[in-house]
């Protein structure tokens, strides 16, 4: 199957065509243009799994670069100068991202085909998501920093763009800017970084890079400099602390969007470059501590506000930053497949919870989950599927979350620092309790709050909407276990840094340990917010542990302090402060400038008398001038001889 | 013996005339005429300096250029000229001193 590696390229030229046609030729045609970017996905996830399975066959750890532009922008033309190339490069990281890539985007946009219809905007939707998986694959299949960074800044507007696809309304606008604003602190870091990197070692290519790290063209400081400013990046795109506030204000997009953003592109990006520029950071202990601590920070906290939260996005959004924030943990600790294969599993399970919140809000019209309840009876498709997605996300056993969760919480119970760990545990126990708590409280009892609208007009989504979600439930139901026995040696053996583990060693201890703590979560949960168990009233809970409550609930005030700090405080200031320059120093040096322009002008206009004859007299008068001057200098010798003559 | 100095104090002569009446003169049309006596001036000069040789030039390359100066005052004339007619339409005169119209 190694022929599929000369047609990589097909894999993001597909939705690049699709995107082309769709904006180019059947803007006009809604069914068609749709179904070009279905297509166009589907034809890719073709090409992705023969990629997948020629990978899995590769039984040596190997990787191919195809190069399409050997010389994609030349710097000096000297053969040793530089020249920036763009390429597919095929190893089993990039084979398992284009499958998610590719079959995420095929489902949701199925999906959306129902979802979406008669919205606003239906094609430019379907031309934008096209584009959107195009830039994550051409950013997935890079074999070098520029490639990277291309597909990076792609996959940030087109984020910006679906983002804001509401644009009329000012809060879809705003999160739209912010999402771009925000990711942009961290793009600037990663380009800075990938400047040093060129700067030092001549080289963007990943693995030729990767036995050049540690070959003394930098101090220690300086490659820990360099992880920074990558790392920096996928804080960036990741949404990781402290550049996490844009994820839940980006759930202004349609929900598709949202499950796009947080299964497949853009989030995973922070994730995956991580994990491709790896030997990077385990070149670099101190810079793998970072990683991990800003990663088990970001899970807690997101965990935490997840429980507190009202809006049903924003539940799943918060369970994303969790989710990213353990990836950069299991990272961090050096447990680079789990992480990996956290990536892989979450990819499914978090499309399938956000699909199946898109159903309820399609259904209900409504984010708040109080306004919700009961909906078990009403929509059993998206109650069943939804059921799969939140035992997946908990990490309960043989859904595939447990599989990766497990795998990372182990790695981190095995590097033994206390902290982590103790976080760690944490973040499963909240994991678990606040999905149980969005599921309870949207799928069992009554409604906490009176609906605005008859409750008989509930109903199931039609078959569009379901279909997808009960494939994506499929796969997060079984993917974990099917990874796990088909291939030698588990996910593991598959991706995996350094040397290849052959069996997998199973830490009973930890798995016990995360199973019963995940268990944990959802018995908590089901105690407070199940209908028939409810033991415990939340509402009480939350008067007596107000501030808590209140910290979590307001997602830890960050928004405010960002806003008190950057926006409000630096911008503002500077806003001030730039005025004044332009007001005081620049208008008027300028304004003078032009006066002194008016004041010559004023006077010289006067020799414009518009008489032929003052005119004639100038220029005879010049005319004798140069003639006396060429007379005395020189020229009058050479005359008078010619006369002479 | 009349040699180059001859004609050369003619078409000084003719330039003079011709600088007196472009700057003395009220009548456009007489403007035009000492524009023609400057020109002729030069011609006459160029075709001297072609007879009697001046250094290693080109001796029919006065005559050419006298031939080209010839021509474009043709054109020159004719498109004055119509100026003229055009604003003496407008204005009803053709005194150089009462056309100020490209004025500040």
């Amino acid at each position: 199957m190694t022929w599929v590696f000369d047609y990589l390229w097909l894999i993001p030229l597909l939705p690049l065509v699709a995107f082309a046609l769709i904006f180019g030729i059947t803007y006009e045609n809604k069914r068609t243009s749709a179904w070009i970017g279905i297509t166009a996905a589907l034809a890719a996830d073709a090409v992705s799994l023969v990629f997948l399975f020629a990978e899995i066959a590769q039984r040596q750890p190997h990787h191919v670069i195809k190069l399409i532009f050997d010389q994609f922008i030349t710097f000096g033309t000297a053969p040793a100068d530089f020249t920036l190339q763009i390429g597919v490069l095929g190893d089993p990281l990039a084979a398992m991202m284009v499958v998610v890539v590719c079959s995420v985007s095929a489902l949701i946009q199925v999906y959306s085909l129902e979802y979406m219809r008669g919205e606003e905007g239906f094609v430019r939707f379907f031309g934008f998501i096209s584009l959107f998986t195009f830039s994550m694959l051409l950013l997935v299949l890079s074999p070098n920093f520029f490639q990277t960074y291309v597909g990076w800044e792609l996959v940030g507007v087109c984020s910006y763009l679906l983002i804001g696809h509401y644009f009329k309304r000012p809060a879809a606008a705003a999160a739209a800017k912010k999402a771009f604003i925000v990711t942009r602190f961290g793009d600037f870091a990663f380009f800075v970084g990938i400047a040093y990197i060129y700067a030092r070692f001549h080289e963007l290519d990943f693995y030729r890079l990767s036995t050049m790290w540690t070959a003394g063209k930098v101090s220690s400081l300086g490659l820990f400099v360099i992880a920074m400013l990558v790392f920096s990046g996928a804080v960036g795109k990741s949404a990781q602390f402290p550049l996490h506030v844009w994820l839940p204000d980006a759930m202004e997009g349609p929900t598709p969007i949202s499950a796009l953003i947080h299964a497949a592109t853009m989030v995973a990006a922070g994730v995956y470059l991580v994990a491709r520029a790896y030997n990077l950071f385990a070149a670099n202990p101190a810079s793998l501590a970072v990683v991990a601590t800003l990663g088990a920070v970001t899970s807690l906290m997101a965990a935490i506000w997840a429980v507190a939260q009202d809006d049903i996005k924003r539940i799943v959004a918060y369970s994303t930053l969790s989710h990213l924030g353990l990836m950069m943990l299991g990272l961090g600790v050096g447990a680079y497949s789990a992480a990996v294969f956290h990536l892989f599993t979450h990819a499914w399970f978090k499309a399938l919870l956000f699909l199946g919140a898109g159903s309820v809000i399609h259904s209900l019209h409504t984010q708040d989950i109080w306004e919700m309840g009961g909906l078990w009876k009403r929509m059993p498709v998206t109650a069943w599927t939804m059921l799969i997605g939140c035992l997946s996300a908990a990490g309960i056993p043989i859904f595939s979350g447990f599989f990766s969760k497990d795998a990372i919480v182990s790695a981190v119970f095995a590097q033994g620092n206390i902290v982590l760990t103790t976080m760690a545990v944490l973040i499963s126990f909240f994991s678990a309790m606040y999905v149980f708590r969005l599921f309870f409280v949207v799928f069992t009892g009554e409604p906490a709050k009176r609906r605005a609208f008859d409750p008989k007009r509930i109903h199931e989504n039609g078959r569009a909407i379901t279909v997808p979600m009960i494939v994506l439930s499929v796969l997060a139901a079984i993917i974990g276990l099917a990874a796990s026995v088909t291939v030698k040696g588990g996910f593991s053996g598959f991706v995996f840094y350094g040397p290849r583990a052959e069996t997998e060693s199973i830490n009973y201890v930890a798995l016990a340990a995360s199973t019963g703590i995940a268990l944990a979560g959802l018995l908590t949960a089901s105690l407070f917010y199940h209908a028939r168990f409810k033991r415990f009233s939340a509402a009480e809970f939350n008067q007596r542990f107000a501030p808590v409550y209140a910290w979590a609930h307001n997602k830890g005030w960050f928004d405010e302090i960002y806003e008190a700090m950057f926006v409000r405080g630096l911008l503002l200031n500077a806003g001030r402060a730039v005025q004044w320059f332009d007001t005081n120093a620049i208008d008027t040096f300028m304004d003078s400038l032009a006066g002194g322009y008016q004041l010559v002008a004023q006077r010289a206009r006067r020799l414009q008398t518009g008489r032929v004859q003052a005119y004639a007299l100038g220029l005879f008068a010049g005319m004798f001038v140069l003639v006396v001057l060429f007379i005395v200098f020189g020229g009058g010798g050479t005359l008078a001889a010619a006369v002479g003559r | 013996m009349i040699g180059l100095p001859h004609f050369l104090v003619v078409s000084a002569g003719l330039f003079t005339i011709g600088i007196y009446g472009l700057l003395s003169k009220r009548n456009a049309i007489s403007l035009l005429m000492s524009v023609e006596l400057l020109f002729n001036a030069s011609n006459v000069a160029l075709a001297a300096f072609a007879r009697f040789g001046y250094g290693s030039v080109e001796p029919l390359a006065g005559q050419a250029f006298a031939l080209f100066v010839i021509t474009i005052a043709a054109a020159e004339v004719a498109v004055a000229i119509a100026i003229l007619l055009l604003i003496y339409r407008l204005r009803g005169t053709i005194w150089v001193d009462e056309i100020d119209l490209l004025r500040w």
